[in-house]
């Protein structure tokens, strides 16, 4: 599968790209809103996507994109809609992929002999989908295995069943919601039920700086992603209800960062609190957090098991303790925070820990708070030591897959393969989403 | 570079293993790290650099150790300020000195915030988010006003932050009224209110 990078992507279209009803056209029948992916970027409203105009037409296509990675578009559905972009796209071939720059939106329609990296690409959608591959699986291939498998999601999304990959049946597909066979996903019918996704993101602090890179990092990220400073000191209780939050859940001291993203064809909007070792009274505004918000992130230092920790190693003042250390005396704690707070929030919440031996954190967890269980309480742990260098891409793997509404076992596997460690298992459990209910709708996609 | 990468120079060969190479065992890694303390060869430095990149608090401690044992702070001083060094050298020397904090490394290191490479004056601001004194508060200062890379004015914002002296505080203020960059712009807010706790 092509991939293409933003750099790419602009080097490409220095020329710009005209803002017409050909180039829409051509959008649409990539399987996107042509005329409101162009309007919406040509800021200036000069008819042509130049310049900066660029980035965010790129940014664009890249939430169509599934790949996980910012920056870049892989899947066949984005890079078809570059190439929707380049020019009119040529007569179809008589076959399929024939070489690596070759995109399926402009190579027309797949079919039975094909092969190549597309065919392979379209089935692993199909797998994806929840559509058999028994004997040959993702072999790149299009056999009759492939055609019927084809003609079965044709059948059940109302296509014509020819058995071949046409470009509506690939935008069918790319859209296609997973297979929820053995795939479990946050309560997002729950965490999003208000209309707000309610995140404390906790930076830990390390004593050799590397908290400071990591503060930096996360901003340009989360920057990247569209968010926006909210300046909750010099707003109104009036004026954040019009945005669409509660006052009473926010704390004035803190600082917040906000979106608004599409779950199921409505606006949730994203509001994340930063916590660190800046954060005046840090501890307490995680707990804060710990209690109140659907999303709870923190990265770090596991401190041995005893919990994430906003000052140096030898001061209690900044740890909010989960556990015990698993080194008695390593560290002088206080009381454990989780039974000092008693209950957490009722409502369900998701956590995840970022930090070397998380899954310490779980017995705890699983037991203090006493209005929690596994209905209510998700969590995400590590279960060995992690490096620095990773933990910028943890935490959005877990904020994107969130608000992108991705099953567990996909936000897991991003992040097992972002820490992956040769002779060794998994680096993350996810505990308690067995029992979920939520299921994507079709009618998200 | 890359947040938290130390930017090492290439994997030791032979004894000399990459202290964060996955496919070694934790516990190896940190015996390997503390024999390393006693070890004559030049390149147990860089061996010891290597293994950087971690969150575990075993091998920082053992890393540390061992450089400490090495007396590997000037040697790491003279690599960072050498212009005859690849750049990547000079990062991962001064990521070390993040790490081992030496006293009165401050103005030396602040020195280096008016060097020709970008990835260098990134590594010297943030090793002075570490272990900045007033020593390094004028550099800070001035390099805070003319320095054209975001990543790097970051890093001197919080710095400057830390200090918390009348020249830190109007470097701030001075900066704020032009700073365009949402992270650094962020990172100047945090410095300004921190001058008033």
């Amino acid at each position: 599968m092509t991939k293409i990078s933003s750099n790419q992507f602009k080097q490409d279209f220095k020329g710009g790209i005209q803002n017409d009803a050909a180039t829409q056209e051509r959008l649409n029948k990539a399987g996107v809103d042509g005329k409101k992916m162009l309007s919406e970027s040509d800021s200036n409203k000069d008819g042509k996507i130049d310049g900066t105009e660029l980035d965010t037409l790129f940014k664009k296509i890249d939430d169509f994109d599934t790949d996980g990675r910012r920056q870049t578009v892989s899947t066949t559905k984005a890079t078809g809609i570059v190439n929707a972009l380049r020019a009119p796209p040529p007569p179809a071939p008589s076959t399929g992929s024939t070489g690596p720059d070759l995109y399926v939106a402009n190579a027309g329609t797949l079919k039975k002999d094909d092969k190549g990296p597309d065919v392979k690409a379209a089935q692993e959608k199909l797998l994806k989908a929840g559509y058999e591959l028994p004997k040959f699986g993702a072999d790149g291939r299009y056999g009759n295995e492939m055609a019927t498998a084809v003609k079965q999601f044709q059948t059940e999304n109302k296509l014509p069943a020819t058995g071949e990959l046409d470009v509506g049946t690939l935008a069918k597909l790319e859209t296609a919601p997973p297979s929820t066979k053995g795939v479990q996903f946050p309560e997002y019918d729950k965490m999003f039920k208000d209309g707000v996704l309610q995140t404390t993101l906790g930076l830990g602090f390390d004593e050799d700086g590397n908290d400071v890179g990591l503060r930096r990092d996360m901003l340009n990220g989360l920057q990247e992603r569209g968010f926006e400073k909210l300046d909750v000191k010099n707003l109104t209780d009036a004026q954040l209800k019009q945005k669409g939050f509660d006052p009473s859940t926010i704390d004035r001291d803190a600082t917040y960062f906000t979106k608004t993203f599409q779950h199921e064809g409505k606006d949730v909007k994203s509001l994340v609190k930063l916590v660190d070792r800046d954060t005046p009274d840090a501890k307490n505004k995680f707990g804060a957090g710990m209690k109140n918000d659907d999303l709870i992130l923190y990265s770090g230092h596991g401190r041995r098991g005893s919990g994430p920790d906003f000052d140096h190693a030898d001061s209690k003042d900044g740890n909010y303790v989960i556990g015990k250390p698993s080194e008695p005396g390593h560290y002088k704690l206080g009381d454990n925070d989780l039974s000092k707070q008693g209950a957490l929030g009722n409502q369900y919440q998701l956590m995840f820990f970022d930090a070397c031996n998380t899954n310490k954190y779980l017995d705890d967890l699983r037991s203090r708070p006493r209005n929690k269980d596994a209905g209510n309480l998700d969590i995400v742990a590590s279960t060995r030591e992690l490096p620095w260098s990773t933990s910028k891409a943890d935490m959005f793997a877990m904020l994107d897959g969130v608000m992108d509404g991705k099953s567990i076992q996909d936000i897991k596997g991003a992040l097992d393969k972002q820490n992956a460690e040769a002779g060794k298992g998994a680096a993350f459990v996810a505990d308690g989403f067995k029992g979920n209910s939520y299921r994507p709708s079709a009618a998200a996609n | 570079m890359a947040m938290g990468a130390c930017a090492a120079t290439a994997a030791p060969e032979g004894d000399h293993v990459n202290l964060n190479d996955p496919a070694l065992a934790l516990d190896v890694r940190v015996a390997k790290a503390k024999a390393l303390a006693t070890d004559k060869d030049p390149k147990a430095i860089d061996t010891l650099l290597s293994g950087l990149d971690t969150r575990s608090e075993d091998l920082r401690a053992t890393v540390l150790a061992s450089l400490q044992a090495q007396k590997a702070d000037a040697v790491l001083l003279g690599r960072a300020a050498d212009v005859k060094k690849k750049a990547a050298e000079r990062v991962a020397a001064l990521t070390g000195l993040r790490l081992m904090k030496p006293e009165k490394a401050g103005a030396k290191v602040a020195l280096l915030l008016v060097d020709k490479d970008e990835s260098v004056r990134e590594a010297a601001a943030w090793a002075l988010c570490v272990f900045g004194t007033a020593e390094a508060e004028r550099p800070l200062a001035d390099a805070l006003a003319k320095e054209p890379s975001p990543k790097v004015r970051y890093f001197l914002a919080v710095a400057l932050g830390d200090l918390k002296t009348p020249t830190a505080q109007s470097a701030i203020a001075a900066r704020a009224k032009v700073e365009k960059d949402f992270a650094v712009k962020d990172a100047l807010d945090q410095a300004a209110a921190k001058q008033n706790r």
